[in-house]
């Protein structure tokens, strides 16, 4: 299988003008998002203290992040006790060689993979192809994405770009099937195919959802059995872990778990949650015998230094800031031109990627806060993208006329009688300025809708004139 | 520095808690999560039920006792290749030999006369043509929906995500309200000592990654049952009535 497109920054006016007049792509998205919302809102409503147990979760990962080095250093003693073999990695670069030497090592036939954003932010893939590897995606929609050589577009769906028809004729190019554009067909075509892969394969790799301090464990959350199936049949297992994944112990496990499935996908519980403890023990049955951790920095202690960045290590990657995102519901995740996109990837991609790279991104918003509503650990989202803004933009000058209209306001709405006096001239001029329509007329803003018509009236009169009657 | 060492002294410069500190407040994060978690929650059994067929599981209940082979009988239907738990309580009313009468039965561990091993070349292609296979749930957590099921002697991780058919036999004794209650099981089973791999199961495999249609399936068993097992109150032998058998819709 060739590598992957890689993912370069793009201009992004770019990005999102091609997307934006995609009607198709557009209305694969509205589907996937307005479906996966409208399952997560049916099972909030099991719980009346959301509210409060989104400021709960919020608080034990600030504990957490406030108490990192203690808990990073708990959770490697605990895993290496229970067998695991634990790597730190800086870097992109030094993780994915560390995973790299590892697979080169065990994996003669084939590596299996299950769904990892961190092992996308890493590029692992192509690096794996580099040393010679063959690198299998095998959750639905990753392999999906890898048969068509483009990255995930949405961090729990994938594929969600992508419609029935599509996905049947890539199936029916890749692997000489007869066309079908049948999900259920599709589902067991591919369970077939992977399933042989699985039974060959001599290493699997995966991310990891949380990672237990007190017993070294890790925890994967899915749906479709691959991540188990990757983690018990080949004989070594490379699990790669963000540090910010921490958790102090299983009861704090239980809140996450009740978020994240009803966050993600509208699901209580997703049908699978592992808890791994070291390899398989020698009285097991069956297990790989080897477990490695790489514990991923990159960027993650830049951010954890940051007073204010801090809380977007909170994060547990639950998507539901993209499903309800308008940006997002609009472009889409390859709009983004960014491993991790929608509203939560605009915050983290500049320390990922390099302000340079991604000074775009946190424009890329309407700063609506829908994202910080629904966030289950409470991350003020938008917020940061507004900081993220003031630090690019910090020491630059605007464009002339900008600047000048904003000199010429300041210099209006600081006093009462100029403010008063600009009101009345905007209310005397406004109506040469109106569309046969009706509404006023503004270039480019009235292309696509109308802006509203001037009071008659200024509040201040209005005022005057409501105490005067009473 | 080496990445380790590098990583830990970036990050401790942002973690300033004491230990006395840090543990005061996990202590307080504690009781904010009891005090979240639990509330009406009396009927587990019904809410349990509701839950595991929510999320597409198949349910079934019945008496301990001969009552668990018949309820199995009942539940395997077609499935002619079984692998069951290498555990005493199969031994007990007979449920290995009753289910052996009719179908290939097979127990995980044992070696030496054909049945699965790891030793045995080729195990993992045995177990992925078995039709289903029958474990014991440690627990079950009913706000959940879902099973807790661990990798031991007498269990393996394959035999509930290979076949296509899992059974899981809980016993109504061990159901828990919430994750939070379950929590001191969960931990306890996944200390070094304990167990490599704890895993809750809440429902068949699924995927929703074509246009979110659901299919089961994908990767794992298409069909997931639980079987839920009443204790008998004491001196009482088994009854002549069984308990009934769900299914979703």
């Amino acid at each position: 299988m060739t590598s992957r497109t890689p993912i370069i920054p793009q201009n992004l006016k770019l990005l999102v003008e091609e997307r934006i007049h995609d009607d198709g792509l557009r209305g694969n998205i509205r589907r996937a998002t307005h479906t996966s919302l409208g399952k997560r809102a049916a099972v909030v409503e099991d719980f009346p203290r959301w509210e409060e147990m989104r400021t709960t979760a919020h608080d034990i990962k600030k504990h957490v992040m406030d108490n990192l080095a203690h808990y990073l250093e708990l959770f490697e003693r605990q895993a290496t006790e229970a067998g695991a073999q634990v790597h730190f990695a800086r870097d992109a670069k030094e993780a994915s060689s560390i995973v790299c030497g590892l697979a080169r090592e065990h994996g003669e036939r084939v590596i299996v993979k299950s769904k990892s954003m961190a092992t996308e932010e890493i590029h692992l893939n192509p690096a794996l192809q580099q040393s010679g590897l063959r690198v299998l995606e095998t959750d639905l929609g990753e392999y999906i994405v890898q048969l068509a050589e483009e990255p995930p577009s949405h961090i729990t769906a994938p594929a969600l770009h992508k419609s029935r028809g599509e996905i049947g004729r890539l199936f029916s190019e890749q692997l000489g099937i007869p066309y079908t554009d049948d999900p259920e067909e599709l589902t067991a075509i591919a369970r077939r195919v992977l399933r042989e892969e699985f039974l060959q394969a001599d290493v699997g790799i995966s991310g990891v959802n949380f990672g237990l301090a007190e017993s070294g464990t890790i925890c994967i959350v899915e749906n479709e059995g691959n991540a188990r199936l990757s983690t018990t049949l080949p004989k070594v297992h490379i699990a790669v872990m963000g540090i910010e994944k921490l958790l102090p112990d299983a009861e704090s496990l239980g809140l996450f778990l009740n978020m994240l499935g009803r966050s993600a996908t509208g699901q209580r519980i997703t049908c699978y949650t592992s808890l791994i403890t070291g390899p398989k023990r020698s009285t097991e049955p069956d297990g790989p015998e080897q477990l490695h951790i790489v514990l991923l920095d990159n960027g993650r202690s830049t951010m954890h230094a940051d007073p204010k960045l801090r809380e977007a290590l909170y994060c547990i990657r639950c998507g539901a800031c993209m499903n309800i995102c308008p940006v997002y519901q609009k472009v889409g995740g390859h709009g983004y031109g960014s491993v991790y996109s929608g509203p939560i990837g605009s915050v983290v991609t500049p320390v990922f990627m390099g302000e340079q790279a991604a000074h775009d991104l946190p424009f890329a918003s309407s700063l609506c806060g829908a994202c910080a509503d629904i966030c289950p650990v409470r991350i003020d989202i938008h917020h940061h993208l507004l900081d993220w803004r003031h630090r690019m933009v910090e020491g630059q000058d605007g464009p002339l006329l900008e600047r000048i209209a904003m000199r010429l306001f300041t210099f209006t709405a600081l006093s009462a009688l100029r403010f008063d006096l600009a009101g009345r001239l905007a209310r005397l001029f406004a109506p040469f300025l109106k569309h046969s329509a009706g509404g006023m007329r503004l270039p480019v803003w009235s292309e696509t809708r109308e802006f509203p018509n001037l009071p008659e009236k200024s509040f201040k009169q209005l005022w005057k004139e409501d105490r005067e009657r009473s | 520095m080496n990445a380790r060492d590098d990583m830990m002294k970036k990050l401790s410069l942002g973690s300033r808690m004491s230990a006395d500190q840090r543990i005061a407040d996990l202590q307080h994060l504690h009781d904010r999560l009891r005090d979240l978690s639990g509330g009406d929650l009396a009927e587990l059994i019904p809410l349990f039920r509701e839950r595991l067929l929510a999320n597409g599981a198949e349910v079934a209940e019945c008496r301990d006792g001969s009552e668990i082979a018949e309820a199995l009988e009942s539940i395997l239907g077609d499935d002619d290749r079984i692998v069951l738990a290498d555990d005493a309580r199969f031994a007990d009313h007979d449920i290995a030999r009753k289910l052996s009468e009719k179908r290939e039965t097979r127990r995980v561990c044992l070696s030496d006369d054909g049945n699965l091993a790891p030793e045995n070349g080729g195990w993992k292609q045995h177990y992925a043509g078995m039709d289903a296979g029958i474990t014991f749930a440690v627990g079950g957590v009913a706000e959940s929906g879902a099973v807790i099921v661990h990798a031991s002697p007498g269990e393996s991780r394959s035999m509930s995500l290979l076949p296509m058919h899992h059974i899981a036999l809980v016993s109504a004794e061990h159901l828990h309200a919430t994750l939070l209650d379950a929590a001191p099981l969960i931990a306890s089973l996944s200390q070094r000592n304990g167990s490599s791999a704890v895993t809750l199961i809440g429902g068949p495999s699924k995927t929703a990654d074509i246009e979110k249609v659901l299919v089961t399936g994908m990767h794992g068993p298409k069909r997931f049952t639980v079987l839920i097992v009443h204790q008998l109150p004491a001196g009482q032998q088994d009854s002549s009535t069984p308990l009934s058998h769900h299914t979703e819709g």
